[in-house]
């Protein structure tokens, strides 16, 4: 009995393995390209890849009801449903943007794990410091700690007026949707 | 005979393949729901001035004015932008030194019926030249477009109900390249109509500043700008984020209860 339900569990994981393999991840993008769009978010690439479990972008401008925000090198998404993760490197902000950040960051991250379903993490480094935001999809409240550079506290002290600053020297900031 | 389903490497292969060919099947079916083109980077507005008012009152200004050509002067307006460092000839022959108040240094000789930052020498007097340009003409006096004062105040004093103004390159990059500077030098409140934004009053302009010399004045409420209408800040920062590209900026305005249209070219 055990070992027709272990095996049975196994066919199920290699038919969602197989499955995830087959999705086309490029259409599944173009997806996600249509549903940012409704919220005004405009996501294009100059290149993309697609991987067998994500695709990889190049070239990525978002922009906000048209107005640039900024442009990312390589961009990649991977997709395993129980664990979902976009990671995108050498990231520049607009010039718009970069009145109130420094313009370059390194690194950004987001990952979605069904260990935690309802929230997605996300990480940011660069030169206006570092950023650790958590979304929380239940409560819809976005919450963020930063923990400013020199060059953000002493070029860019106006956007921090927009955070709270807590004891240890970081800032945070939190928003419901 | 033995079946074949009873050997349990075929029956494994079999049901291996199965799950791969209904994965595959199910991914066929999804794939038909998801859409198969993205979305392209595409500007749906359009920042250079495509479309202008028919203006009447214009038209006939224009038509008066070239059958007053050789009669009065006292129509014509200043060109801020230009510098006349020297000139010789007469009403119909000869040319002027002209410069870019950006650049002095950088003279260029220009004939009558030539063109110079798209204005085009029409006539020669002893102390200042006439340039043409859209039906309009500009005089440049000899050495004065550097009297920026009274340069300020042609600009402030200008009551036509529709003006065409040069604003110089320098001064845009001085908006465009920082955000602060603007911010430094106008605030803005958002106007509401029906609940939804119509415009930005001018709360306050700083005295002095390159924005104040424009023809702007408090109160004043601008309600398209390259005819985009102002529903949004982010319509505004479209319009700033293109700042530098714009070779002319068209501004409605209104001022009190008239509206009033300016257009800004650039050089």
């Amino acid at each position: 009995m055990v070992k027709k339900v272990v095996v049975k569990l196994l066919y199920g994981v290699l038919f969602f393995m197989v499955l995830l393999y087959f999705l086309p991840k490029e259409h599944l993008y173009y997806l996600v390209q249509q549903k940012l769009q409704e919220q005004k978010i405009t996501l294009t690439q100059k290149q993309l890849r697609e991987t067998p479990f994500g695709v990889e972008l190049q070239e990525v401008s978002v922009s906000y009801e048209g107005v640039p925000v900024a442009t990312a090198k390589d961009v990649s998404v991977t997709l395993f449903v129980f664990y979902d993760a976009m990671k995108a490197e050498g990231i520049e902000l607009s010039s718009l943007a970069s009145s109130y950040l420094p313009p370059k960051l390194s690194f950004v991250g987001a990952n979605y794990s069904l260990v935690h379903p309802l929230t997605i993490d996300a990480v940011a480094q660069g030169a206006f410091g570092s950023l650790l935001a958590v979304f929380n999809f239940k409560e819809k409240k976005l919450q963020a700690t930063v923990k400013p550079s020199h060059i953000l506290k002493t070029n860019y002290g106006r956007s921090l007026r927009y955070l709270q600053r807590k004891k240890d020297g970081e800032y945070s900031y939190a928003k419901n949707f | 005979m033995q079946k074949i389903s009873n050997n349990k490497f075929v029956t494994l292969l079999t049901t291996f393949f199965l799950v791969l060919l209904s994965a595959k099947l199910l991914a066929l079916g999804i794939d038909w729901f998801l859409p198969q083109q993205g979305i392209q980077s595409q500007n749906k507005n359009s920042y250079v001035v495509t479309y202008r008012h028919i203006d009447f009152h214009n038209m006939l200004t224009s038509q008066r004015a070239q059958v007053q050509e050789n009669q009065s002067l006292s129509h014509v307006e200043n060109i801020n932008t230009l510098v006349l460092k020297g000139l010789y000839g007469n009403s119909s022959y000869g040319y002027a030194i002209v410069a870019k108040k950006s650049a002095p240094n950088n003279t260029t000789i220009v004939g009558i019926g030539e063109s110079y930052a798209s204005y085009k020498l029409k006539k020669i007097a002893l102390d200042y030249v006439v340039f043409s340009r859209n039906n309009k003409e500009y005089i440049l006096h000899l050495g004065k477009a550097s009297d920026t004062k009274n340069k300020r105040v042609h600009f402030v004093e200008n009551t036509n109900d529709n003006d065409t103004l040069s604003i110089s390159r320098s001064d845009i990059n001085y908006y465009s390249n920082n955000i602060d500077n603007l911010d430094h030098d106008i605030a803005v409140d958002e106007v509401y109509k029906n609940g939804k934004i119509n415009g930005f009053k001018i709360r306050a302009i700083r005295r002095g500043s390159k924005i104040a010399q424009i023809g702007l004045k408090q109160g004043d409420i601008i309600l398209k700008a390259n005819n985009i209408t102002l529903t949004s800040y982010n319509d505004a920062f479209k319009i700033y984020q293109n700042l530098s590209k714009l070779k002319t900026i068209d501004l409605l305005i209104k001022r009190g209860n008239q509206e009033k249209e300016i257009l800004y070219e650039i050089h």
